[in-house]
């Protein structure tokens, strides 16, 4: 998101200026100016040392098709290609949707992707629930999804025991 | 754990292996017969609780080991990977690390490597899963006729082309809305109209026997001024004693020159000035007169 600075100077001219009393010198000015704000997007700042962050995590934006790849694949963004707004609204409704609904299990960012007509969801889950559970909160976003978009939404789910983590800040 | 029979290798199979349909009613097989494993070691129970251990639930199986363990080199990999799907570690035998290695350090493994998900693989098209493709669309195919070896034949027998155009393009529906712009072109409605173009084409009318040098679209040398100029010419430069006949005339135009030279005229009045039209003309103008 763009930045956006404000240069506003206000000045407070003192009509008792050139009085006969010299004590009040003349302008009393008020500066104001907005801080330069540093980017702040998508990052986390370094620390201590002791938290623990994934590659998805540990590297910037600005380092996206140089050391990180797209979270989501579609064609609306090519030539002659329209459509990419509501591209975009669906994969931040599934974004959300799978993160309430397996919540505290996800290991990492949701990864979708789309062939032809068929919405792949592919995720990354820590163990923490029971496989039925497990069974069961797949079935259901598949159909609800499926049943909201009005095409075949699949969901590939991969597990790990803990998070993977790429260094510590 | 207390007892490693009580380990149930619990195959994960709907996580591991989606697309091959493993549905539910086999997991529960897996299930039950790891439960009755479970039961019967005795010396679990209550004080053995597993992560929860809230009620003396059973305790939190451990995830068996990953199926590349399993695999065997000569396997048919075709099986593992039979649609496009992305990418699995534990299905992947393959020691790949992806990633932008951290200081001092080497690119992450694949487990849990989200770059790997995130671009698309082509582990579904080997070599032998196109080998497969191809057998199975063969008895649908027919021999390309041996006679239509290159593309001017085939041009020669088959000089319509119909064109269409096809669209890649992903989203929820099927339909692609650039499909509906289309050549307004009905085809069969233009495969009738050349039929009868063709057929009209061959019919000669009275009126054309009337065609006079005018109405040609295209320019011919023969029985042309041009001709007449240079047979005239070459017959006053060399043949003086060999007088002014017609064999003479037949035997000038004979000549390759006189031919080049015929090609360039055409060649110039036909297709218009252009550099090379009149560097040939040149050149020929040069053979024709030995200068």
């Amino acid at each position: 998101s763009p930045s956006y600075l404000f240069f506003c100077f206000v000045f407070l001219q003192s009509t008792l200026a050139w009085s006969s009393l010299c004590r009040f010198s003349g302008n009393r000015s008020l500066h104001v100016t907005a801080s330069c704000c540093k980017n702040r997007a998508a990052r986390i700042r370094v620390g201590k040392g002791d938290r623990p962050v994934t590659y998805e995590q540990a590297h910037h934006p600005h380092h996206i098709a140089h050391r990180k790849g797209w979270l989501s694949q579609h064609t609306s963004n090519l030539k002659g290609e329209d459509r990419a707004a509501e591209r975009t609204i669906e994969d931040v409704f599934i974004r959300r949707f799978v993160f309430g609904t397996f919540h505290g299990c996800l290991a990492n960012e949701i990864v979708i992707k789309r062939r032809g007509n068929v919405l792949s969801v592919c995720a990354v889950m820590l163990q923490k629930l029971p496989p039925q559970k497990f069974y069961f909160l797949i079935g259901y976003t598949e159909s609800l999804l499926s049943h909201f978009y009005k095409c075949p939404v699949k969901l590939e789910i991969q597990t790990l025991q803990d998070k993977a983590v790429y260094k510590y800040l | 754990m207390a007892s490693p029979s009580s380990k149930a290798f619990l195959s994960l199979g709907r996580i591991y292996i989606p697309l091959l349909g493993f549905n539910k009613s086999s997991g529960k097989v897996t299930y039950a017969t790891a439960l009755s494993i479970n039961s019967s070691s005795g010396n679990k129970g209550l004080p053995d609780r597993g992560g929860r251990g809230s009620l003396g639930r059973r305790p939190r199986r451990d995830a068996g080991e990953p199926r590349t363990e399993k695999m065997p080199v000569d396997q048919d990999w075709t099986a593992v990977y039979p649609a496009a799907a992305p990418f699995r570690p534990s299905s992947v035998p393959l020691p790949v690390r992806m990633g932008y290695p951290v200081k001092g350090g080497i690119p992450p493994e694949k487990k849990g490597n989200l770059e790997l998900i995130k671009i698309p693989n082509f582990l579904h098209l080997t070599p032998a899963a196109i080998k497969k493709h191809c057998e199975a669309l063969k008895p649908f195919c027919t021999e390309w006729p041996s006679a239509l070896d290159t593309d001017a034949k085939c041009d020669e027998h088959f000089p319509i082309k119909v064109e269409s155009t096809d669209y890649v393009s992903a989203g929820p529906s099927l339909r692609n809305l650039s499909a509906r712009i289309v050549h307004l072109r009905n085809y069969d409605y233009a495969m009738y109209l050349l039929t009868v173009l063709y057929h009209e084409s061959w019919k000669t009318e009275a009126w054309e026997a009337e065609k006079t040098v005018a109405d040609m679209e295209e320019y011919s040398w023969e029985d042309s001024p041009s001709q007449k100029n240079v047979l005239d010419l070459l017959l006053r430069m060399k043949v003086a004693g060999e007088g002014d006949g017609e064999e003479v005339r037949q035997q000038l135009l004979g000549r390759r020159e006189v031919q080049e030279y015929k090609d360039s005229v055409t060649r110039l009045k036909n297709e218009g000035e252009s550099e090379s039209g009149m560097v040939q003309y040149k050149e020929a103008v040069k053979k024709v007169f030995n200068l």
